[in-house]
């Protein structure tokens, strides 16, 4: 079949045209998908270009358009290369054809269909299914005569509503009920969700490309530049018209507005169901068939969304179903001369239907079960997690601003962290949003930072921080300290004062309430107004809720926090202080006590120490007996009265002839309260009142002079080692402290008369014999208390110590009351230590056996401690003696008693 | 300590009972606490602080506290909590009434009362306290009071 | 500037004048008593006024009060013996600038004069 150049020329550039179309379909696609898909769509628009191109040239135009075998499959020309213009033209003008079809589907499964698995569903379609349909329905058209089994039958299909738009309609279904619909898409009652495009704008320019392209794509299927072509282009471009017309009318009632995919499908639609019939129709008619398609269109996407199948873009409705609908009209308004097949109506009808069917058959079945196998190996889906994040960056780690933007917002909302920023385009408006946004959360977050901060400070520092307003009331943030300090949870929104009240005075509460009136006075300098701080230190009393207080020292410091010029806030430090003031105070009141003590010293210095001790005696006994007087209900009130007065005059009396003028002086006034009452008619208790005031003053005072005393006299007999006077006193000292710790109870009675008497030489040895007796009878001998009170005894102790000279001769006699010296005991501590031999122990004598205790290392106390057993004691005592040249006798009575008689040579006078 | 801060306790307290009784209350001679002086069945003890620290007791037998109690409720025969609860209000009360004298410059703790061993809670008084017996109605009662 | 010097003691007002004498102040009176500083202020209007608290014939804190109705923006520096900081506080809403507690040095008075004289308001 030879072509003349002009008809050469047309279809090279309908090719061209329809070439065009790609790129309308690339837009249209992703421009409905969104921003997060939107280049992986476009990227396999081109994609299914190159992939059908080559796999259509290397065996499906040989396939579609090669020598009839059994009017199934085209067989030569694999790898085809072009013997005429007219074939390479041909071929041209076929591979666009085929590359439509292939593209069709990659709308339909959008946002969910893998990159890998689409390059595999578009071999499949350029490959098998559409050159073998296409070879059914137009196999030998090239050639002008046709040798396909639907070609032969009369099946018309002019530009391929069904070998191009079908076919890729029924594959893309057939991939749809294999991959699901979109997440997110269908919910789980049901209710489907409408996902919307990234870039309307887009697809709309994508449609009129397409409209554009239509008109190579059918003007051009006449293979040659002849009078139908116009006709041809002018149904077409009704036809589209008619099918925007044609769904908006049915589709905007309905929707209650002109949804924009009426609009855009709807178009389309037109251009598809004309595309079959586009040659053998009248403009009339092309506008009816443009119309239904337009409804057939919307009526599909209705019943799709209801069988819950996601078409991203409505390529099914438009492609498929439009496409049946145009197959169709073929039979309905084609003029059978121009049809030329030799069919009536019916016979025409039938033809299409077959056609129609046996697409749908071929198409849908090796579609489906082929990639149902291939889904089986390797999902054609990508994960769930994957479509969350979009297709753009998982399946070729491309992004847009948008989706980078929204990343950012998305990762922010979700972890909170403030740190995230988007990345920023210049010269982009989604960059010059970042920019801006980045801004605002830089703002944002060096706020929160400080924030953060400043709550970390609060909750570390050690002392109180707080913040009050003008009413006093405690805002939210105050430091963790401040819990402890006021040992409350309850810290913000309490008032001030109310954390202050019932710990300190009233008073000191009612200077804070005005000073916190100026210090919020803006007008008042705070200079001066700090000064005026009524608790700069100050005492807080914490009911301990057990009848008592705990007292603690605070330290407070004001600090006016001023903003816009006013002073909004007061800013108030606490520090506890308590253990500084504790310590100062601690100075301050020995300080005091020390020269009270000495002004007592020097007032009490003169009087003799016997004579002060025998008036703090009888002074003593007095006031005691005169509260007791005082406390005996029973008695006559005169009679008390009488009874009071001669004990205050002889108190009186005392202290004056000792010269103590400051005790005097308290017993006089007391002496001439209680003659006031003795000579009032009709007393009142009242005057007592006074009288026991100063009764409690002089005791106090006698007390503090017997403490001065005592403490006086120890520190006399520390420093005087050998004042003979203090030995008595000193040996009582040493018992009572002995008993302390031994929990015993004891009594030293030194009755030697005058312990002058004591030579000085042997005094110093004598005393220490003493001390060591003293020890033995404590820790040994002396029973505790309640172990006396079984045995009948007092349960306290007596050691009585007598001296006397007698022929020269120093003789003390010792003697205890306690358990006295247990033989067997003795016996057995001695064959333990090896002391004694077993033989020994029985040819030994009472005294013997006592004489052990004088030997070194000998000690029945089972623990060494201070008092005795380390052995030395007794042994001393004997040491001591022997350098005396002295002798020492013991006699034990088992129960009741231990005595030492020991005599010491001195020189005769 | 001063002669008008005693003389204010004990107003506070012999008030107390010619108010809610109506029958004033005498004040006996008073006399310094000594380790031997007892006390009676019930006691209650309020702390101080501020201008002066120490505390306060008041301690009286059942019987005194029966008769308040039959001047306030009208019944006779009440259990042992019954008159916890009337000591610790008479304290409450006496104690709010000192801090409505004194309360400028002292503290007044919440009074607790004490049955029985009292020993570690006069600790607290800062000797010499001063034991001022208060009669009322022939019953008798103390208020003892220690502050530095 | 001028100044006032208001003291019921006559050793401290002459102790002031000394003590002040480095900031070049024309003092145009003493006075030991409220009624007579009330008087020479009427007369002179100084525009700083050292005022002791307790003083015979008129305390200080009345005098204050009159002074700040003839002359508000009268910076008054006030001294008192009393440590009870609650007359401070009185004399502070009644508006004075300065305070002083007694006794006092010559550099706490040159520097709380000082201050006073800084702050402007």
């Amino acid at each position: 079949m030879e072509k003349s150049t002009i008809d050469i020329l047309w279809i090279i550039i309908a090719s061209t045209l329809v070439f065009i179309m790609q790129a309308g379909f690339a837009m249209v696609e992703s421009g409905l998908t969104r921003s997060k898909n939107s280049i992986n769509v476009a990227i396999k628009n081109l994609t299914d270009l190159g992939i059908s191109t080559l796999c259509f040239w290397a065996c499906g135009f040989a396939m579609m358009f090669g020598a009839s075998a059994y009017g199934f499959i085209g067989s030569d020309n694999f790898l085809f290369h072009p013997v005429s213009i007219w074939g390479a033209v041909f071929f041209l003008f076929q591979v666009m054809f085929c590359s439509t079809s292939a593209t069709i589907v990659s709308g339909a499964v959008a946002e969910r269909m893998k990159y890998s698995s689409y390059i595999i569903s578009t071999a499949l379609l350029s490959v098998i299914i559409y050159p073998i349909f296409g070879h059914w329905a137009w196999g030998g058209f090239m050639e002008g005569v046709p040798s396909g089994f639907l070609g032969k039958l009369g099946f018309i299909d002019f530009a391929g509503s069904t070998v191009v738009h079908s076919v890729g309609g029924w594959v893309s279904l057939a991939v749809l009920l294999i991959i699901g619909p979109r997440s997110g898409k269908f919910a789980e009652d049901g209710t489907s969700r409408q996902i919307n495009g990234s870039n309307i704008p887009i697809t709309v320019l994508g449609v009129m490309i397409l409209w554009f392209g239509w008109f190579g794509f059918n003007g051009g299927s006449t293979l040659a530049m002849n009078e139908t072509v116009p006709s041809i282009i002018l149904n077409t471009t009704l036809a589209a018209s008619a099918g925007m017309i044609g769904s908006l009318m049915v589709g905007w009632p309905i929707l209650k507005k002109p949804d924009i995919l009426l609009v855009l499908n709807g178009s389309l639609a037109g251009l598809v169901a004309i595309t079959a019939s586009c040659f053998a129709v009248t403009e009339i008619e092309s506008v009816i068939i443009g119309f239904v398609g337009g409804a057939v269109m919307l009526a599909a996407t209705v019943i799709l969304e209801k069988l819950k199948i996601d078409d991203a873009v409505g390529a099914i409705p438009v492609h498929l179903v439009a496409g049946i609908w145009g197959t169709i009209a073929v039979a309905v308004f084609g003029d059978p001369a121009i049809l030329n097949t030799g069919l009536g109506f019916i016979g025409q009808l039938k033809i299409q239907l077959i056609g129609i069917a046996s697409c749908g058959i071929w198409s849908f079945g090796v579609a489906f079960s082929v990639l149902f196998i291939v889904n089986k190996i390797s999902p054609l889906r990508v994960s769930k997690e994957d479509e969350h994040t979009g297709l753009n960056k998982t399946e070729h780690g491309v992004t847009t601003e948008i989706f980078e933007l929204f990343s950012v917002l998305e990762a922010q909302s979700r972890t909170g962290d403030l740190s995230l920023r988007a990345p920023e385009e210049p010269f982009t408006e989604i960059g010059q949003i970042a920019k801006m946004y980045n801004s605002v959360m830089r703002k944002l977050e060096s706020g929160t930072v400080e924030k953060g901060e400043y709550l970390n400070i609060l909750d570390n520092v050690s002392d109180g921080l707080i913040l009050i307003d003008r009413s006093g009331t405690i805002s939210q943030y105050h430091s963790a300290s401040m819990k402890n300090l006021f040992s409350t949870e309850l810290i913000s929104g309490k008032n001030f004062k109310d954390l202050l009240s019932s710990r300190i005075p009233e008073n000191v509460l009612a200077i804070l309430d005005e000073f916190l009136e100026i210090a919020f006075d803006k007008k008042k300098s705070f200079r001066i107004v700090e000064k005026m701080n009524p608790i700069p230190e100050i005492e807080l009393s914490f009911d301990n809720l057990n009848g008592g207080f705990n007292v603690k020292y605070f330290q407070f410091i004001f600090k006016r926090i001023v903003k816009n010029s006013e002073v909004s806030r007061l800013m108030i430090v606490i520090r506890d202080i308590t253990r500084q003031r504790e310590l100062s105070q601690e100075v301050e009141e020995n300080r005091k006590r020390t020269s009270v003590e000495m002004e007592l010293f020097y007032r009490i210095l003169h009087v003799e120490p016997a004579s002060m001790r025998d008036f703090l005696t009888s002074a003593e006994t007095d006031l005691s007996e005169i509260n007791s007087v005082m406390s005996e209900s029973q008695t006559e009130y005169y009679e008390r009265l009488n009874e009071i007065f001669r004990r205050i005059h002889a108190v009186k009396g005392d202290a004056d002839m000792l010269g103590l003028d400051f005790i005097a002086e308290k017993a006089q006034i007391m002496e001439t309260n209680v003659a006031e009452a003795l000579r009032s008619e009709s007393p009142s208790n009242e005057i007592f009142l006074s009288l026991a005031l100063k009764l409690g003053e002089i005791r106090e005072l006698l007390f503090k002079i017997d403490s001065l005393m005592k403490k006086w006299k120890t520190m006399h007999a520390e420093i005087s080692d050998d004042n003979r006077s203090f030995l008595p006193r000193a040996l009582s000292d040493l018992a009572a402290r002995l008993c302390e710790r031994h929990k015993k109870s004891v009594k030293v009675e030194f009755d030697s008369g005058n312990t002058e008497e004591i030579p000085s030489a042997v005094f110093k040895h004598v005393k220490d014999i003493l001390v060591q007796l003293v020890r033995n009878s404590v820790y040994h001998g002396i029973e505790n208390p309640e172990e006396r009170k079984k045995l009948n005894k007092d349960s306290s102790g007596k050691i009585a110590i007598k001296t006397h000279k007698e022929n020269g001769k120093l003789i003390i006699k010792y003697k205890d009351d306690g358990s006295g010296l247990d033989s067997d005991k003795i016996k057995q501590t001695a064959l333990a230590k090896k002391l004694i031999t077993e033989d020994d122990s029985s040819a030994l004598t009472e005294k013997d056996i006592f004489a052990l205790v004088f030997r070194p290392d000998f000690s029945t106390s089972d623990s060494v401690n201070k008092t005795a057993g380390r052995g030395v004691g007794m042994n001393l005592v004997k040491t001591l003696i022997t350098g005396l040249k002295g002798k020492i006798a013991l006699r034990s009575k088992r129960g009741e008693s231990l005595e030492f008689e020991i005599h010491i040579p001195i020189e005769a006078k | 300590m001063t002669e008008l801060e005693i003389k204010g306790f004990i107003k506070v307290l012999t008030d107390y009972f010619l108010s809610v009784t109506g029958s004033p209350a005498n004040m006996g001679v008073p006399f310094i606490k000594e380790n031997s002086t007892e006390v009676f069945d019930y006691v209650a003890v309020i702390g101080i602080s501020g201008s002066r620290k120490g505390g306060v007791y008041f301690t009286a037998n059942r019987p005194l506290l029966e008769e308040i109690a039959r001047h306030i409720l009208g019944e006779t025969g009440l259990d042992d909590a019954t008159l916890y609860d009337l000591i610790g209000e008479m304290t409450n009360t006496i104690s709010g009434n000192m801090r409505e004298l004194f309360g400028s410059t002292f503290l007044i703790s919440v009074p607790i009362i004490l049955k029985g061993n009292i020993d570690e809670v006069v600790l607290r008084l800062k000797p010499p306290v001063y034991v001022i017996p208060i009669e009322w109605n022939g019953h008798k009662s103390h208020l003892a009071i220690g502050l530095e | 500037m001028k100044l006032l010097i208001v003291d019921d003691s006559n050793i401290m007002r002459r102790a002031i004048e000394k003590y002040l004498s480095a900031f070049n102040l024309e003092i145009v009176g003493n006075a030991g008593d409220g009624e007579s500083a009330l008087a020479i202020f009427s007369e002179t209007l100084p525009d700083i006024v050292t005022l002791d608290i307790t003083m015979p014939r008129m305390d200080g804190l009345s005098c204050l009060d009159k002074i700040m109705q003839i002359k508000p923006d009268t910076k008054v520096i006030v001294i008192s013996a009393l440590k009870d900081p609650a007359t401070g506080i009185q004399a502070i809403k009644k508006g004075a600038r300065g305070f002083l507690s007694k006794p006092f040095s010559q550099e706490e008075i040159i520097e709380e004069m000082k201050a006073c004289l800084e702050d402007s308001e």
